[in-house]
Protein backbone atom coordinates (compact mmCIF):
# COMPACT_ATOMS: atom_id res chain seq x y z
CA UNK A 1 0.00 0.00 0.00
CA UNK A 2 2.73 2.56 0.48
CA UNK A 3 4.39 1.33 -2.67
CA UNK A 4 1.08 2.57 -4.65
CA UNK A 5 1.22 5.35 -2.59
CA UNK A 6 4.89 6.61 -3.29
CA UNK A 7 4.58 5.73 -6.64
CA UNK A 8 0.52 6.79 -7.44
CA UNK A 9 2.12 8.85 -10.30
CA UNK A 10 4.23 6.94 -11.50
CA UNK A 11 2.96 3.62 -11.77
CA UNK A 12 -0.44 4.54 -13.79
CA UNK A 13 1.70 5.52 -16.45
CA UNK A 14 3.94 2.22 -16.49
CA UNK A 15 0.91 -0.31 -15.93
CA UNK A 16 -0.55 1.86 -19.15
CA UNK A 17 2.57 1.56 -21.34
CA UNK A 18 2.60 -2.39 -20.38
CA UNK A 19 -0.82 -2.38 -21.32
CA UNK A 20 -0.31 -0.75 -24.47
CA UNK A 21 2.53 -2.93 -25.00
CA UNK A 22 0.60 -6.47 -24.78
CA UNK A 23 -2.27 -5.52 -26.71
CA UNK A 24 -0.35 -3.97 -29.48
CA UNK A 25 2.16 -7.81 -29.27
CA UNK A 26 -1.10 -10.08 -29.05
CA UNK A 27 -3.39 -8.14 -31.04
CA UNK A 28 -4.44 -10.07 -34.71
CA UNK A 29 -4.80 -6.99 -36.02
CA UNK A 30 -1.11 -6.20 -37.59
CA UNK A 31 0.88 -8.09 -39.54
CA UNK A 32 4.34 -8.58 -37.52
CA UNK A 33 6.09 -11.42 -39.34
CA UNK A 34 8.92 -11.70 -41.69
CA UNK A 35 7.33 -11.19 -44.83
CA UNK A 36 10.04 -13.00 -47.01
CA UNK A 37 9.83 -15.72 -44.56
CA UNK A 38 5.87 -16.18 -44.81
CA UNK A 39 5.90 -15.63 -48.97
CA UNK A 40 8.56 -18.57 -49.25
CA UNK A 41 5.90 -21.65 -49.72
CA UNK A 42 4.34 -19.01 -52.68
CA UNK A 43 7.74 -18.71 -54.66
CA UNK A 44 8.55 -22.60 -54.47
CA UNK A 45 4.57 -23.39 -55.37
CA UNK A 46 4.55 -25.88 -52.23
CA UNK A 47 1.20 -24.26 -50.98
CA UNK A 48 -0.17 -25.45 -53.89
CA UNK A 49 -2.80 -28.62 -53.48
CA UNK A 50 -4.67 -30.38 -56.85
CA UNK A 51 -7.46 -32.43 -55.51
CA UNK A 52 -5.59 -35.77 -55.76
CA UNK A 53 -3.22 -34.25 -53.36
CA UNK A 54 -5.86 -33.75 -50.63
CA UNK A 55 -6.10 -36.93 -49.87
CA UNK A 56 -1.97 -37.49 -48.82
CA UNK A 57 -2.56 -34.49 -46.33
CA UNK A 58 -2.81 -35.85 -42.84
CA UNK A 59 -4.54 -33.62 -40.05
CA UNK A 60 -7.87 -32.54 -39.88
CA UNK A 61 -8.43 -30.80 -43.10
CA UNK A 62 -10.83 -27.55 -43.68
CA UNK A 63 -12.07 -26.84 -46.90
CA UNK A 64 -13.05 -23.17 -47.48
CA UNK A 65 -14.64 -21.98 -49.86
CA UNK A 66 -14.59 -18.38 -50.93
CA UNK A 67 -17.77 -17.79 -51.88
CA UNK A 68 -18.57 -20.67 -54.11
CA UNK A 69 -20.32 -23.34 -51.76
CA UNK A 70 -22.05 -25.24 -54.49
CA UNK A 71 -19.32 -26.72 -55.88
CA UNK A 72 -17.58 -27.44 -52.61
CA UNK A 73 -20.57 -29.32 -51.67
CA UNK A 74 -20.59 -31.79 -54.50
CA UNK A 75 -16.81 -32.82 -54.50
CA UNK A 76 -15.48 -32.69 -51.23
CA UNK A 77 -17.32 -34.96 -48.11
CA UNK A 78 -15.01 -33.23 -44.78
CA UNK A 79 -15.28 -29.95 -42.76
CA UNK A 80 -16.16 -27.16 -45.27
CA UNK A 81 -17.32 -23.66 -44.84
CA UNK A 82 -18.48 -21.23 -46.83
CA UNK A 83 -16.80 -17.69 -46.66
CA UNK A 84 -16.86 -14.26 -48.14
CA UNK A 85 -13.77 -13.45 -49.45
CA UNK A 86 -14.04 -10.26 -48.06
CA UNK A 87 -15.24 -11.02 -44.54
CA UNK A 88 -12.69 -14.08 -44.04
CA UNK A 89 -10.76 -11.56 -41.79
CA UNK A 90 -14.05 -11.41 -39.34
CA UNK A 91 -12.82 -12.44 -35.69
CA UNK A 92 -14.96 -15.97 -35.90
CA UNK A 93 -13.49 -16.58 -39.06
CA UNK A 94 -9.97 -16.42 -38.01
CA UNK A 95 -11.06 -18.68 -34.76
CA UNK A 96 -12.15 -21.57 -36.82
CA UNK A 97 -9.10 -21.23 -39.52
CA UNK A 98 -6.20 -20.90 -36.29
CA UNK A 99 -8.26 -23.34 -34.47
CA UNK A 100 -8.08 -26.15 -36.93
CA UNK A 101 -6.14 -28.99 -36.48
CA UNK A 102 -4.33 -29.42 -39.60
CA UNK A 103 -4.76 -28.47 -43.05
CA UNK A 104 -6.50 -25.54 -43.76
CA UNK A 105 -7.33 -24.98 -47.68
CA UNK A 106 -8.35 -22.22 -49.80
CA UNK A 107 -10.94 -22.82 -52.91
CA UNK A 108 -12.21 -20.44 -55.21
CA UNK A 109 -13.67 -20.43 -58.92
CA UNK A 110 -11.07 -17.36 -59.63
CA UNK A 111 -7.77 -18.24 -58.60
CA UNK A 112 -6.75 -14.79 -58.05
CA UNK A 113 -9.31 -15.02 -55.04
CA UNK A 114 -7.63 -17.78 -52.99
CA UNK A 115 -3.72 -16.36 -54.33
CA UNK A 116 -4.88 -12.92 -52.71
CA UNK A 117 -6.78 -14.48 -49.53
CA UNK A 118 -3.76 -17.07 -48.72
CA UNK A 119 -0.86 -14.29 -48.92
CA UNK A 120 -2.92 -12.02 -46.40
CA UNK A 121 -3.44 -15.06 -44.04
CA UNK A 122 -0.13 -16.28 -44.56
CA UNK A 123 1.64 -13.02 -43.90
CA UNK A 124 -0.96 -12.74 -40.60
CA UNK A 125 1.57 -15.72 -39.25
CA UNK A 126 -0.89 -18.61 -40.49
CA UNK A 127 0.77 -21.68 -41.06
CA UNK A 128 -0.41 -24.91 -42.93
CA UNK A 129 -2.57 -23.13 -45.10
CA UNK A 130 -2.87 -24.06 -48.99
CA UNK A 131 -4.69 -23.29 -52.19
CA UNK A 132 -6.75 -25.77 -54.38
CA UNK A 133 -6.10 -24.87 -57.90
CA UNK A 134 -8.65 -26.63 -58.87
CA UNK A 135 -11.86 -28.92 -58.33
CA UNK A 136 -12.59 -31.31 -61.73
CA UNK A 137 -16.77 -30.92 -62.14
CA UNK B 1 13.30 10.41 -1.14
CA UNK B 2 16.46 10.18 -3.21
CA UNK B 3 15.57 6.36 -3.77
CA UNK B 4 12.08 7.03 -4.54
CA UNK B 5 12.84 9.31 -8.00
CA UNK B 6 14.92 7.12 -9.26
CA UNK B 7 13.02 4.54 -9.18
CA UNK B 8 10.36 6.60 -10.79
CA UNK B 9 12.77 7.77 -13.21
CA UNK B 10 13.73 3.97 -13.81
CA UNK B 11 10.13 3.16 -14.27
CA UNK B 12 9.46 5.91 -16.93
CA UNK B 13 12.53 4.72 -19.23
CA UNK B 14 11.02 1.39 -18.95
CA UNK B 15 7.80 2.30 -20.21
CA UNK B 16 9.22 4.51 -22.95
CA UNK B 17 12.05 1.24 -23.88
CA UNK B 18 8.72 -0.95 -24.06
CA UNK B 19 6.46 1.58 -25.91
CA UNK B 20 9.69 2.40 -29.06
CA UNK B 21 10.22 -1.85 -28.72
CA UNK B 22 10.04 -2.67 -32.67
CA UNK B 23 6.48 -4.93 -33.34
CA UNK B 24 7.80 -6.06 -36.77
CA UNK B 25 10.44 -7.95 -38.02
CA UNK B 26 12.60 -6.48 -40.53
CA UNK B 27 10.11 -6.58 -43.48
CA UNK B 28 6.86 -7.08 -42.13
CA UNK B 29 3.74 -5.44 -43.85
CA UNK B 30 3.19 -2.00 -43.24
CA UNK B 31 -0.82 -2.50 -44.18
CA UNK B 32 -3.66 -3.45 -41.79
CA UNK B 33 -5.10 -6.65 -42.93
CA UNK B 34 -8.76 -5.53 -43.29
CA UNK B 35 -7.33 -2.73 -45.38
CA UNK B 36 -5.07 -4.74 -46.87
CA UNK B 37 -7.67 -7.46 -48.17
CA UNK B 38 -10.39 -5.00 -49.23
CA UNK B 39 -7.76 -3.03 -51.45
CA UNK B 40 -6.57 -6.28 -53.31
CA UNK B 41 -9.62 -7.92 -53.82
CA UNK B 42 -11.41 -4.75 -55.45
CA UNK B 43 -11.22 -4.28 -58.89
CA UNK B 44 -9.60 -1.65 -59.23
CA UNK B 45 -6.11 -3.47 -58.44
CA UNK B 46 -6.66 -5.09 -61.68
CA UNK B 47 -5.88 -3.67 -65.40
CA UNK B 48 -7.43 -5.89 -68.59
CA UNK B 49 -5.25 -6.92 -70.95
CA UNK B 50 -6.75 -4.44 -73.71
CA UNK B 51 -5.63 -1.37 -70.79
CA UNK B 52 -2.32 -2.90 -70.91
CA UNK B 53 -2.34 -2.96 -74.65
CA UNK B 54 -3.45 0.92 -74.72
CA UNK B 55 -0.63 1.60 -72.23
CA UNK B 56 1.85 -0.10 -74.88
CA UNK B 57 0.78 1.46 -78.09
CA UNK B 58 0.88 4.97 -76.41
CA UNK B 59 4.09 4.56 -74.48
CA UNK B 60 2.94 5.12 -71.30
CA UNK B 61 5.89 5.90 -68.93
CA UNK B 62 3.83 6.04 -65.87
CA UNK B 63 3.14 2.68 -66.16
CA UNK B 64 5.99 0.08 -65.27
CA UNK B 65 5.22 -3.77 -66.29
CA UNK B 66 6.89 -6.32 -64.16
CA UNK B 67 6.86 -9.75 -65.62
CA UNK B 68 7.27 -12.62 -63.01
CA UNK B 69 7.98 -15.21 -64.98
CA UNK B 70 11.25 -17.29 -65.21
CA UNK B 71 14.02 -15.55 -67.46
CA UNK B 72 13.74 -18.66 -69.79
CA UNK B 73 10.16 -17.95 -70.91
CA UNK B 74 10.61 -14.30 -70.57
CA UNK B 75 13.23 -14.39 -73.32
CA UNK B 76 10.77 -16.49 -75.18
CA UNK B 77 7.69 -14.43 -74.77
CA UNK B 78 7.65 -10.94 -73.71
CA UNK B 79 4.99 -8.03 -73.82
CA UNK B 80 6.52 -4.46 -75.32
CA UNK B 81 8.18 -2.55 -72.08
CA UNK B 82 7.79 -5.37 -69.94
CA UNK B 83 10.93 -6.10 -67.16
CA UNK B 84 11.63 -9.50 -66.17
CA UNK B 85 11.98 -9.88 -62.04
CA UNK B 86 10.77 -13.68 -61.55
CA UNK B 87 8.77 -14.04 -59.02
CA UNK B 88 11.25 -15.74 -56.15
CA UNK B 89 13.55 -13.24 -56.72
CA UNK B 90 10.79 -10.46 -56.21
CA UNK B 91 9.66 -11.86 -52.93
CA UNK B 92 13.74 -12.78 -51.71
CA UNK B 93 15.02 -9.23 -52.31
CA UNK B 94 14.32 -5.72 -51.34
CA UNK B 95 11.19 -4.21 -53.49
CA UNK B 96 12.63 -1.16 -53.16
CA UNK B 97 14.83 -1.52 -55.87
CA UNK B 98 11.68 -1.98 -58.33
CA UNK B 99 9.08 -0.31 -57.22
CA UNK B 100 10.54 2.56 -54.98
CA UNK B 101 9.08 4.94 -58.08
CA UNK B 102 5.99 6.27 -56.69
CA UNK B 103 4.88 7.98 -59.79
CA UNK B 104 4.76 4.80 -61.71
CA UNK B 105 2.38 2.28 -61.54
CA UNK B 106 3.54 -1.12 -61.32
CA UNK B 107 1.90 -3.76 -62.88
CA UNK B 108 2.36 -7.44 -62.72
CA UNK B 109 1.86 -10.30 -64.58
CA UNK B 110 2.91 -13.75 -65.22
CA UNK B 111 1.97 -17.36 -67.05
CA UNK B 112 -1.41 -16.67 -65.40
CA UNK B 113 -3.01 -14.96 -62.73
CA UNK B 114 -1.83 -17.17 -58.97
CA UNK B 115 2.21 -15.27 -58.78
CA UNK B 116 0.83 -11.95 -59.92
CA UNK B 117 -1.66 -12.00 -57.12
CA UNK B 118 0.94 -13.24 -54.98
CA UNK B 119 2.82 -10.09 -55.88
CA UNK B 120 0.48 -7.32 -55.83
CA UNK B 121 -0.47 -8.41 -52.03
CA UNK B 122 3.24 -8.27 -51.48
CA UNK B 123 3.97 -5.18 -52.65
CA UNK B 124 0.81 -3.35 -51.41
CA UNK B 125 0.91 -4.99 -48.03
CA UNK B 126 4.84 -3.35 -47.78
CA UNK B 127 3.37 -0.01 -48.65
CA UNK B 128 3.16 -0.19 -52.65
CA UNK B 129 -0.19 0.98 -53.16
CA UNK B 130 0.93 2.14 -56.47
CA UNK B 131 0.74 -1.94 -57.77
CA UNK B 132 -1.62 -3.55 -60.05
CA UNK B 133 -1.96 -6.46 -61.77
CA UNK B 134 -3.02 -7.73 -65.58
CA UNK B 135 -5.77 -9.70 -65.13
CA UNK B 136 -5.06 -13.03 -66.41
CA UNK B 137 -1.47 -12.79 -67.17
CA UNK B 138 0.09 -13.76 -70.48
CA UNK B 139 -2.63 -16.62 -70.95
CA UNK B 140 -5.10 -14.05 -71.26
CA UNK B 141 -2.96 -11.76 -73.49
CA UNK B 142 -2.43 -13.96 -76.30
CA UNK B 143 -6.03 -15.26 -75.89
CA UNK B 144 -7.57 -11.38 -76.18
CA UNK B 145 -5.01 -9.06 -78.14
CA UNK B 146 -2.79 -11.77 -80.05
CA UNK B 147 -5.78 -13.87 -81.44
CA UNK B 148 -8.27 -11.48 -81.74
CA UNK B 149 -10.67 -11.51 -85.41
CA UNK B 150 -13.12 -9.11 -86.25
CA UNK B 151 -16.30 -11.25 -87.70
CA UNK B 152 -19.55 -10.02 -89.37
CA UNK B 153 -20.53 -7.42 -91.33
CA UNK B 154 -20.61 -4.18 -89.34
CA UNK B 155 -18.58 -3.11 -86.38
CA UNK B 156 -19.03 -0.09 -84.16
CA UNK B 157 -16.44 2.64 -83.51
CA UNK B 158 -15.65 1.94 -80.41
CA UNK B 159 -15.28 -2.06 -81.70
CA UNK B 160 -12.87 -0.98 -84.33
CA UNK B 161 -11.03 1.46 -81.46
CA UNK B 162 -10.48 -1.96 -79.69
CA UNK B 163 -9.57 -3.58 -82.28
CA UNK B 164 -7.12 -1.21 -83.86
CA UNK B 165 -5.84 -1.23 -80.60
CA UNK B 166 -5.40 -4.68 -80.05
CA UNK B 167 -3.98 -5.31 -83.54
CA UNK B 168 -1.13 -2.59 -82.80
CA UNK B 169 -0.11 -4.48 -79.62
CA UNK B 170 0.03 -7.52 -81.37
CA UNK B 171 2.19 -6.09 -83.87
CA UNK B 172 4.59 -4.39 -81.00
CA UNK B 173 4.18 -8.13 -79.82
CA UNK B 174 5.14 -9.99 -82.63
CA UNK B 175 7.93 -7.69 -83.66
CA UNK B 176 9.59 -8.09 -80.00
CA UNK B 177 9.59 -11.22 -79.46
CA UNK B 178 10.61 -12.17 -83.26
CA UNK B 179 13.85 -10.58 -82.89
CA UNK B 180 16.91 -12.45 -82.01
CA UNK B 181 16.98 -11.84 -77.70
CA UNK B 182 19.94 -9.53 -77.99
CA UNK B 183 18.49 -6.79 -79.75
CA UNK B 184 14.67 -7.27 -77.73
CA UNK B 185 16.63 -5.32 -75.11
CA UNK B 186 18.13 -2.55 -77.88
CA UNK B 187 14.64 -2.95 -78.74
CA UNK B 188 13.06 -1.84 -75.34
CA UNK B 189 15.48 0.61 -75.12
CA UNK B 190 14.52 2.47 -78.47
CA UNK B 191 11.38 2.46 -77.13
CA UNK B 192 11.93 4.36 -73.97
CA UNK B 193 13.93 6.68 -75.53
CA UNK B 194 11.37 7.62 -77.57
CA UNK B 195 9.17 7.85 -75.19
CA UNK B 196 11.37 10.26 -72.58
CA UNK B 197 11.77 12.03 -76.09
CA UNK B 198 8.21 13.09 -76.28
CA UNK B 199 7.92 13.92 -72.13
CA UNK B 200 8.97 17.53 -72.86
CA UNK B 201 5.61 18.42 -75.21
CA UNK B 202 5.23 21.01 -77.34
CA UNK B 203 8.15 23.83 -77.94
Amino acid sequence: MKFIKQYWLVLPLFMLAVILVLNRTFSQKNFRYDAVKWAEPSATGSNILTEDQIATLSGEILLISLGNEASIDRQFQGNTMNINPESILEKTNLMRIRKNNGPVILYSGDNSVSARVWMVLSEMGMKNIYILKKIPA
Amino acid sequence: MIIRKEFSVLLLLLSLILALLPLTANRSFTAKPDKLLSDVLNEDASFTVDQVAEFIIREDNTVQLIDLRSPEEFRKQAIPGAVNIPYPEFVTKDPEIWLGNKNVRNIFYSAGDIESDYALVYARGLGYDNSYVMAGGVTEWIRTVMETKFTGDRITARENALFETRRRAGEMFTELNSLPDSLKMKFLESKKFSAKKLDGGCE
